[in-house]
């Protein structure tokens, strides 16, 4: 370093400079006693050298200030993994360890590379998927002009290209409402493929929901068929109001009759009980927000509640629950609750 | 653990087929993009577009992309490519009257008020600097923000030496005048206590 060239400079000179920038940003010993001599040997220079300083350290401070908030991050990186779903060739399973900010993330990725390896193997048609977050609804329009309204932590695929009167087919991960489009002239059926079985349909409307090792579909209007997955030739055909569940799991098959209504509540922002166990209510909520919820009294889980608990604002769903069992619910760990 | 590892350990990674390696790339520049993003554009939307375009067409080419030292670099060059080839296709233009239009309305409110707050004076002069031309900022955040050397900006904006040097020299003496407003005096003491090791 020559303090020489520096006799001459002015503070535009001294804010271009890279030695002196190199100072300002990031002083070290050796480069701090330069500038100190230097500034003994040249006092003159001192107005020079601060308005220089100030010059650079003002704009570093301020042109850095706008952030994204972490929700526009989260969402931007979720758009970038949804796309990167539709991608067409298959990913190979997920080997990291993922940090716990990336957990909703991570079973994104792992259901959209089951997904991808079922289908890619088979062939190469383009596909589309549609993902949702914990605590996220999202609606849209399918290729035939049917209406799906995806749940909270759910993942819908199916052929990007749909050809005009050929059957149509999607897949589901999660939970998912479908009012189906019926096609009068060529008569299409419309499928909802599950772990577990097949949803059959021509027009109608129903909620599929493969959470907790089992499907289980609610029929709201029209009528469809389902077939069970291992015995294409048993089938059973819903009436509005039922509901049936099935689990390939554990062979377990169920059919009663619900209020509809209640059950698909979920889709206008808000999933209503009527007289339902803490526990399950409880459960519903760990599934759509991602979260996990201990209770110190075990005796009651068994409470019957009537309650209407909101899909996309957890703190709410929390004050609403709270308010019903007039009890405090305190975050212990990181997404993790206890009811006292 | 994961949080420590270098750049150039993620970007190896990537290229062996992990998604969340590109995620926590994305996490880890996400705001530094978008900061000099606002340098070129002030339209969000369209930089969040760019972003998503940059970290998808990374993961689309993970097999063709060569072993990069300096992530940083790499993704900041990109993503002006990006950035600029949309602008000129959306035939947007690059915004430089936008902020004029917000500011100067809001500027005369701020004159009136005599008294600011520290962060009013901080929002006063955030609104001056981005008054700046658009690749003056640039080169400003490139060099004060970033601390790159002059070869390096001349790279990544693909501009001569000389052209840098004018670029930088407009910009310092503007900055001056914004600095040396008296109404920015307090803040200006605020970062100037950051004391020097």
């Amino acid at each position: 370093m020559n303090p020489d060239k520096y006799q001459s400079f002015s503070y535009s000179d001294f804010a271009a400079d890279e030695i002196f920038i190199e100072w300002v940003l990031n002083p070290e010993v050796e480069v701090e006693n330069f500038w100190k001599t230097f500034i003994q040997q040249h006092p003159e220079k001192l107005a020079e050298i601060e308005s220089a300083r100030k010059i650079i350290l003002t704009s570093r401070e301020l042109i850095s200030l706008p952030k994204f908030d972490s929700e526009e991050k989260d969402k931007l990186n979720e758009n970038i993994l949804s796309a990167i779903a539709t991608e067409q060739r298959p990913l190979r399973e997920m080997k990291r360890r993922t940090p716990a900010w990336m957990k909703w993330a991570a079973v994104i990725l792992l259901l959209s590379s089951i997904g991808s390896i079922l289908y890619f193997s088979q062939n190469q048609i383009a596909k589309t998927s549609y993902i949702t977050s914990y605590g996220e609804i999202k609606s849209f329009k399918l290729p035939d002009g049917s209406m799906v309204k995806l749940h909270a932590n759910s993942q819908l695929t199916f052929d990007k290209e749909w050809k005009e009167g050929a059957d149509r087919e999607v897949r589901l991960k999660g939970e998912a409402y479908f009012e189906v489009e019926k096609k009068l002239k060529t008569n299409a059926k419309f499928s909802v493929l599950t772990e577990d079985l097949k949803v059959e349909v021509l027009g109608t409307e129903f909620n599929v929901d493969t959470r907790e090792e089992k499907t289980e579909v609610v029929l709201n209007e029209g009528s469809i068929r389902l077939k069970l997955e291992d015995d294409e030739k048993q089938s059973i055909l819903m009436e509005p109001g039922d509901l049936v569940t099935f689990s390939q799991k554990h062979k377990e098959l169920n059919q009663r009759k619900v209020d509809a209504g209640i059950r698909i509540s979920w889709k206008e922002g808000i999933q209503h009980f009527d007289k339902a166990p803490l526990a399950e209510v409880i459960n519903q909520i760990e599934e759509i927000y991602g979260i996990k919820i201990d209770i110190q009294d075990q005796e009651l889980l068994k409470r019957n509640l009537t309650i209407g608990i909101p899909v996309e604002n957890l703190e709410i769903a929390l004050a609403t629950l709270e308010s019903i069992l007039g009890k405090g619910i305190a975050p212990t760990t990181e997404n993790q609750f206890r009811i006292k | 653990m994961f949080k420590q590892e270098s750049d150039a350990e993620i970007w190896k990674e990537i290229k062996q087929d992990h998604q969340g390696a590109l995620s926590e790339l994305f996490y880890r520049y996400s705001d530094l993009l978008l900061s000099y993003c606002l340098t070129i554009t002030q339209d969000r939307d369209l930089i969040k577009d760019c972003i998503q375009e940059l970290f998808l067409d990374i993961w689309k080419r993970r097999d063709k992309l060569a072993e990069v030292e300096k992530v940083k670099y790499y993704l900041l060059s990109v993503i002006r490519r990006i950035l600029l080839r949309r602008l000129k296709a959306d035939e947007r233009k690059l915004q430089i009257e936008l902020p004029h239009l917000e500011t100067s309305s809001r500027s005369e409110e701020s004159k009136t008020i005599e008294k600011e707050s520290l962060q009013n004076q901080q929002l006063y002069m955030t609104e001056k600097i981005n008054l700046l031309p658009e690749r003056q900022k640039e080169v400003i955040y490139l060099r004060y923000y970033l601390g790159m050397s002059h070869d390096e900006i001349c790279e990544i904006m693909d501009i001569r030496k000389q052209a840098a040097w004018n670029l930088l020299s407009r910009a310092i003496k503007k900055l001056r005048d914004i600095i040396e407003d008296p109404r920015t005096s307090v803040i200006l003491l605020g970062i100037l206590a950051i004391p020097q090791s």
